[in-house]
């Protein structure tokens, strides 16, 4: 079964929010990378994901958050994840993102971390 | 936002074109026509009658030609008696008869008779009273004893044949001439025509260099695209799965355009007129007209297939909606959207030659030039030709950009080349203004942008209506400003039909359910990715060749524990998978025990598990601390993944004799802990990063080593997030209360028991969905009798 998945983009002030939807796993994953992708081609390096909508993610997913942030930081950006649900953020915090990871409970929080020189 | 934007754009557009077009169209300007169809017939008949052919209740088709050397003389001239005589637009009227009888009779754009043409067989022997003066007074008219007689009565194949002459008083070289052909004294053949030496009619439109230069650049475009076309075809096209189901899919959406075309009647009418002119009666060129169209659905079909294969996966989201509507999927809000905005910003773009001609101050524009205006009994469905008949759209904008998108890191460079494609393409088939002249490229390139954005921001689907918007509203516009009453008419028709279409596809934008474009597409996605057909057979043999490689990678059979009973299953979701479990011998009878998951599935998450596989084994070989082990594997994943691929782990140090084991998390699931004596459950969550996801610093500083003293009967259940994420067909997870309570319900009946029991209820669950994910689950058991061998009863 194919299971629905979006990518809403939209600027906060000089913060890039992604929008996810839905099940983020090895088949939508490819699209979440080029998403993402694009958005540090384009030199939007200060990137906010906003996870209100997700309802799940798989290891694919999150190897996409991996594959990028290194990018992103030496970009003088970062990605930051906003709005967890508990669900997933338990997928999250098992793996140990929230080691690595800026992990904010709002989608405000996050851009402001990046307003006040963070990251 | 974007409906609102594309409403300016339209209302922009039909502000444009009712302004300029009566300045710039040649058509409203030099061509003007004051007879509409019904009324050009009625005229015919009555000039038929005076020449005793009675043609009433015949089949007729009509049309109008543009003559642009009379139109210059006329404009260079205005004081020429013999060029106002004319009118740059000649209208044509046939009947047929089903015995195969003709007449044809042309007309000026004002109903002045031209000429008459008597191919009735019946009457080939009839006599008439008709001699060739009375002819010369019909055509002539108030001007017949201006003409001077050239030719009496000269014996032809034909009949005897007269001439006169009108040399203009004012513009040398130019003049009228009447020529009458009689047979019995019945007129065969007759015509008042217009002539004018080369001199007369003023240099033609500047050609020399510029126009083989635009030769060169359009032969460079096509073949270009050509090219580009047959090589995605033969190389691109297998890629995806579906390509050609695509296409066919979609060719319904061209069909339409040229099926209202023909239901119009415009077909049978062309095929009527061509088949006159070539000396056969009736409509028996209709069957060229058919296969013709025939093979341009042949062609648009083969581009579209193309067109999909070659477009890179970004571009999916541009083509989902318009995949899902031709799949059926009608409540679509996205795709209703995107008709809108194709529909809305078709109209701006119509618009484009004439601000060219404005600004640049160009000679009239011949947009959209064929002049069959009165050609349909229906001419409202014209505005459905630009479904097919968009050549600029199909090649650049929905072939040419996508094709170079997915080859060019640099999406502007793509857009500019597909955008000098388009122009030319556009200035060409167009041809607005005279080739030579800059504002027909301009014109090209602007139009060609407005479709670029279109389908940047519109979808594909936009960009396919966007040339009917055009064509409606153009075609609309300069129609509902001819003179003609009819013709006029018609204009509103065709206005009303392609403003209905967008004003419903507007409304069906606020009204439909959202569709579910993502879920489509994801399934393009992965049919952009699939191998090639043919390699598919030979991919599957290698698969199997791997699984079974791959299964003899993990423990024959879970080990003999001195005092511990150990049970386990792994099963790939595919042929392959990214789960691994082991247990190795270490030094002083310990243990070493794993479960890990590659991220991923499938043959690359199989690869890197053989290579955790291999580390593991290494790294295990000494048996330094577990803390140690751990950094060295996050270390050695980190290399080996390169950030892309990272691996979860949970590893036991087991001391069978001290009753104790050593755990690490390396961001693995946590383990379940089964206590005998309480009969209750615990997680167990040290701090732990999964391997290669960090830096050796961040890893250990993250990183607990916690000792776990087990007593008889406790049960360690090692799993992978393929248990607990296990999928039922109602998108249910397995869930980890599910696994908890079956551990607690069957573990005090042993490790085998335990496995069966949650193999058979993930099984029931499952119910006839696939694995989702890998699925792997270790169980260790400290025995009851503290030294007892492996537990032989129940699952084996």
């Amino acid at each position: 079964m194919t299971r629905s998945f979006s990518i809403e983009t939209r600027d906060q002030g000089n913060v890039r929010v992604l929008e996810l939807r839905g099940y983020l796993d090895a088949h939508t994953a490819p699209r979440f990378e080029a998403a993402v992708e694009e958005e540090l081609r384009a030199g939007r390096a200060k990137l906010v994901v906003d996870c209100s909508e997700l309802d799940y993610i798989s290891s694919a997913g999150l190897g996409v958050f991996m594959t990028f942030i290194d990018e992103a930081r030496s970009a003088g950006g970062d990605i930051k994840l906003a709005a967890i649900q508990p669900k997933v953020y338990q997928i999250f915090d098992v793996l140990g993102f929230p080691a690595l990871f800026d992990i904010q409970p709002t989608v405000e929080s996050a851009v402001s971390r990046f307003d006040a020189g963070e990251g | 936002m974007r409906r609102a934007l594309a409403a300016a754009c339209a209302a922009a557009g039909i502000l444009s074109l009712w302004t300029l077009m009566p300045r710039h169209d040649a058509a409203l300007g030099e061509g003007q026509v004051t007879l509409g169809r019904e009324e050009a017939i009625r005229r015919a008949v009555e000039w038929a009658r005076q020449h005793g052919a009675e043609i009433s209740g015949w089949r007729f088709a009509t049309g109008a030609e543009f003559d642009p050397a009379l139109a210059r003389v006329r404009r260079q001239n205005p004081g020429s008696p013999v060029a106002r005589t004319f009118t740059p637009v000649r209208i044509r009227v046939l009947a047929f008869h089903s015995t195969g009888d003709a007449v044809e009779v042309t007309m000026t754009a004002t109903g002045r008779p031209l000429s008459f043409q008597d191919r009735r067989q019946a009457a080939a022997g009839e006599r008439g009273e008709s001699a060739a003066e009375e002819e010369l007074a019909r055509l002539a008219g108030a001007e017949a004893a201006l003409f001077q007689r050239t030719a009496e009565n000269v014996r032809t194949l034909e009949g005897s044949r007269s001439a006169w002459e009108w040399p203009d008083p004012v513009l040398k070289g130019v003049l009228a001439r009447i020529v009458v052909v009689t047979r019995n004294g019945r007129v065969v053949n007759s015509s008042l025509e217009f002539e004018a030496t080369r001199d007369a009619a003023g240099p033609p439109p500047p050609r020399g260099g510029w126009r083989a230069a635009w030769v060169a650049a359009l032969l460079a475009v096509l073949s270009l695209v050509g090219g580009a076309l047959a090589w995605t075809l033969f190389t691109t096209l297998l890629r995806r799965t579906d390509p050609f189901g695509f296409a066919a899919r979609f060719l319904w959406i061209p069909a339409a355009g040229i099926a209202a075309t023909f239901l119009s009647g415009n077909y049978q009418n062309a095929a009527l007129l061509r088949s006159f002119d070539e000396g056969v009666t009736g409509d028996s060129r209709l069957v060229l007209g058919v296969a013709l169209s025939s093979l341009l659905l042949l062609g648009l079909f083969l581009m579209l297939a193309a067109a999909y294969a070659a477009a890179p996966v970004g571009h999916m989201k541009r083509w989902a909606a318009a995949a899902l509507l031709v799949r059926g999927v009608w409540r679509n809000r996205q795709a209703a959207e995107e008709a809108w905005t194709g529909l809305a910003a078709g109209i701006l773009i119509g618009s484009v030659p004439y601000w060219t001609a404005a600004l640049t101050n160009a000679p009239r524009a011949r947009f959209l030039e064929e002049m069959n205006l009165l050609a349909a009994p229906a001419p409202a469905m014209e505005a459905l030709k630009g479904l097919a008949t968009g050549w600029e759209v199909y090649s650049a904008v929905l072939f040419f950009y996508p094709w170079l998108a997915a080859r060019w890191k640099r999406g502007w460079a793509a857009w500019l080349a597909a955008l000098a494609a388009g122009s030319v393409i556009s200035a060409s088939l167009r041809g607005a203004f005279p080739p030579a002249h800059p504002a027909n490229l301009a014109a090209g390139a602007a139009m060609t942008a407005g479709y670029l954005l279109v389908y940047r921001f519109g979808g594909m689907l936009g960009a396919w209506l966007a040339p009917l918007g055009m064509y409606g509203a153009v075609q609309g516009v300069r129609l509902a400003q001819m003179a003609a009453p009819s013709l006029s008419t018609a204009g509103w028709q065709m206005l009303a039909l392609t403003g209905g279409l967008a004003v419903a596809a507007l409304g069906a934008s606020f009204l439909l359910p959202k569709a579910d474009t993502g879920a489509m597409e994801t399934e393009m996605v992965q049919a952009a990715s699939a191998p090639p057909r043919s390699q598919r057979e030979r991919l599957r043999a290698e698969l199997e060749v791997a699984r079974r490689a791959q299964q003899d990678l993990l423990p024959e059979a879970p080990p003999s524990i001195e005092g511990f009973e150990v049970a386990a299953a792994c099963h790939p979701a595919r042929e392959v998978g990214g789960d691994l479990y082991d247990c190795l011998p270490c030094p002083h009878g310990r243990w070493l025990l794993c479960v890990a998951d590659v991220s991923g599935k499938g043959l690359g998450a199989a690869l890197h598990m053989t290579l955790v596989k291999g580390m593991l084994a290494s790294a295990a070989h000494h048996a330094p601390p577990l803390r140690t082990l751990a950094a060295r594997l996050n270390q050695a994943v980190g290399e080996a993944g390169r950030g892309r691929l990272f691996t979860t782990m949970s590893l036991l140090m087991l001391d069978p004799h001290a009753r104790r084991a050593e755990h690490v998390r390396a961001g693995h699931n946590p383990p379940l802990l089964w206590r005998a004596a309480t009969g209750e459950c615990e997680w167990r969550k040290p701090r732990g990063i999964g391997l290669g996801l960090a830096g050796a610093a961040t890893f250990e500083a993250n990183l607990d080593t916690e000792t776990i003293e087990l007593a008889a009967g406790d049960t360690l259940v090692l799993y992978s997030d393929g248990v607990t994420e296990d999928m039922n067909s109602a998108g249910e997870q397995f869930g980890e209360e599910r696994l908890l309570e079956l551990v607690r319900e069957h573990a005090a009946e042993g490790p085998h028991r335990l496995l069966g029991a949650i193999m058979e209820e993930a099984r029931r669950f499952r119910g006839q969905q696939d694995l989702h994910d890998d699925w792997t689950l270790l169980i260790v058991r400290c025995s009851r009798n503290g030294a007892g061998g492996p537990d032989r009863q129940g699952e084996g």
